[in-house]
């Protein structure tokens, strides 16, 4: 009566078991066989779990099977294989569905949806299926991932505007941000500034001024140029490696503007100290842009007060010989 | 396989029924230095009918790893540079990606491509069977600092690849003017 009411599936493999003659004693005998609502649907159990690749229903040729065939398998255990799952306590499994054929499984319809359905731990036989994603393919979905989550991350700025929209970062216009290309070719040039300090994005925090005196770290990029640094006079920010920087800030304390320059030729100026405010320069990397940002210190202000008040404190390189010990 | 000269073309599509799918692979070699060397960097652009960039958002590199509708990705790692391309998910504006490289325009020195031998651009399957692949003869880029090393383009429903090798001494700066590109 359970599972032969409608014309049997010959199209589906797994359904196929479940012609064969049942004993009705057998049926009545099996353990919370009493609790099955005899006017349920035969086959909709199975259904949703065929259609669920997540959990699909198990079959005897599925997976790796080191259980004994049953001899008198019983309906409920064939209609509900899931269900007996949950008195797996979820560790090794050996035998996938047809070794739970002699435990006492409750007959219901297989919860396909229902988490409690897969053990915890090794199924061996289970019927996971394996991974469609190749290496290469997971690679290429962790890359879109990441571009997703950076502009995602751009997506919730502010709108902000651009280098070409504005002459000079003061009190009044305190911030712009470049574009991604604008962020990635060649070099951002700082000229005017006297001393400044970077970090990256793994934490490698140092400085320098134009007088060549150095603190910190230095970040090194495969093009053996220094991620941030100065080449004379002008304080550099190596663009083909700004993935690599998380901040960097420039310190003027000339009484010039400092000024900043991009591949495009294109620049903004930021004043010098007044009225015993000086603006430094802020240099952010969101995603994948830089975001530009002049702010007022007081003009007393020695460097490491700036650095510690934006929070840059220099890491320090373990000296060599502390590796050999 | 087939290795294709500069100027030559192949019929991906048309002699791949299905493919849907491709892989750019971009590859050089260059001469080891201890001192600041040259950065390339691999570029993609998708283009209109016109050979003009759609906009800034249809540019593909290390910054801006996808497109705006997610056709071309970039998949890039430290000793090939890839690119994929979904065929099927390219815009019908599109009439061609063209995939570029340029030295990195530092001004400390860019360096050109006269410390880079054995430079190519191959296409291949999702799956790395490779179809078509164009080795770039060195000889006569050494005072270029951008290569356009081929495109993929529309032609009557279905995508080819041209090879082109073909040298700027302008750099990324020619090539964005060429192409429209907005610095």
């Amino acid at each position: 009566m359970v599972n032969r009411s409608s014309a049997p599936r010959t199209d589906l493999p797994y359904l196929r078991r479940r012609i064969k003659p049942v004993d009705p004693a057998a049926a009545g005998t099996a353990s919370g066989a009493t609790d099955m609502p005899s006017a349920r649907p035969p086959v909709q159990p199975a259904a949703p779990v065929q259609s669920n690749p997540a959990h699909p229903a198990p079959s005897a040729s599925a997976g790796l099977s080191l259980s004994r065939p049953s001899a008198t398998p019983s309906p409920a255990s064939s209609t509900a294989p899931a269900e007996t799952a949950d008195h797996h306590s979820g560790g090794l499994v050996l035998g996938g569905s047809r070794a739970r054929t002699s435990s006492p499984a409750p007959a219901a319809p297989a919860p396909s949806a229902r988490p409690s359905a897969r053990p915890g731990g090794l199924v061996l036989g289970g019927n996971t299926p394996a991974s469609p994603m190749n290496p290469r393919a997971q690679k290429l979905a962790a890359q879109r991932e990441a571009a997703r989550v950076a502009d995602h991350e751009v997506g919730l700025l502010f709108a902000a505007p651009g280098i070409h929209d504005v002459y000079e970062l003061n009190l009044q216009e305190r911030l712009l941000r470049l574009t991604p290309l604008e962020s990635a070719v060649g070099t951002l040039v700082v000229v005017g500034s006297t001393a400044m300090a970077w970090e990256s994005v793994r934490r490698v925090v140092g400085g320098a001024d134009n007088a060549g005196h150095t603190a910190g770290s230095p970040v090194k990029t495969s093009g053996n140029r220094p991620l941030v640094g100065y080449d004379g006079q002008n304080a550099l920010i190596t663009l083909r490696h700004v993935r690599e920087l998380r901040r960097a800030i420039f310190i003027n304390r000339s009484s010039q503007p400092m000024g900043v320059r991009i591949f495009s030729g294109a620049s903004v100026a930021l004043p010098p100290s007044a009225d015993g405010t000086q603006m430094v320069l802020l240099v952010h990397r969101i995603g994948n842009v830089l975001e530009l940002r002049s702010e007022p210190v007081p003009e007393s202000w020695e460097d490491q007060q700036i650095w510690q008040e934006f929070d840059f404190t220099m890491t320090h390189q373990a000296p060599v010989a502390a590796y050999r010990r | 396989m087939a290795s294709l000269i500069a100027g030559a073309n192949a019929a991906l599509t048309m002699e791949n029924p299905g493919l849907d799918h491709v892989v750019v692979g971009l590859g050089w070699d260059a001469i080891p230095s201890h001192g600041p060397a040259a950065e390339l960097v691999p570029f993609a652009v998708m283009c209109d009918a016109g050979g003009q960039a759609l906009s800034n958002d249809h540019l593909v590199f290390f910054n801006q790893l996808v497109s705006a509708d997610a056709a071309v990705t970039f998949a890039g790692d430290a000793d090939q540079e890839q690119i994929d391309v979904e065929l099927g998910r390219v815009p019908e504006d599109v009439a061609k990606i063209v995939f570029f490289v340029y030295v990195d325009p530092d001004v400390r020195g860019r360096g050109s491509f006269a410390s880079v031998r054995d430079s190519h651009i191959r296409v291949a399957t999702a799956e790395n069977r490779e179809l078509v692949r164009f080795d770039i003869p060195a000889t006569t880029l050494d005072s270029a600092t951008a290569v356009i090393f081929g495109e993929l383009y529309r032609h009557r429903g279905d995508w080819k690849f041209r090879a082109l090798g073909q040298g700027y001494s302008t750099g990324l700066a020619g090539v964005a003017k060429d192409y429209g590109i907005a610095l």
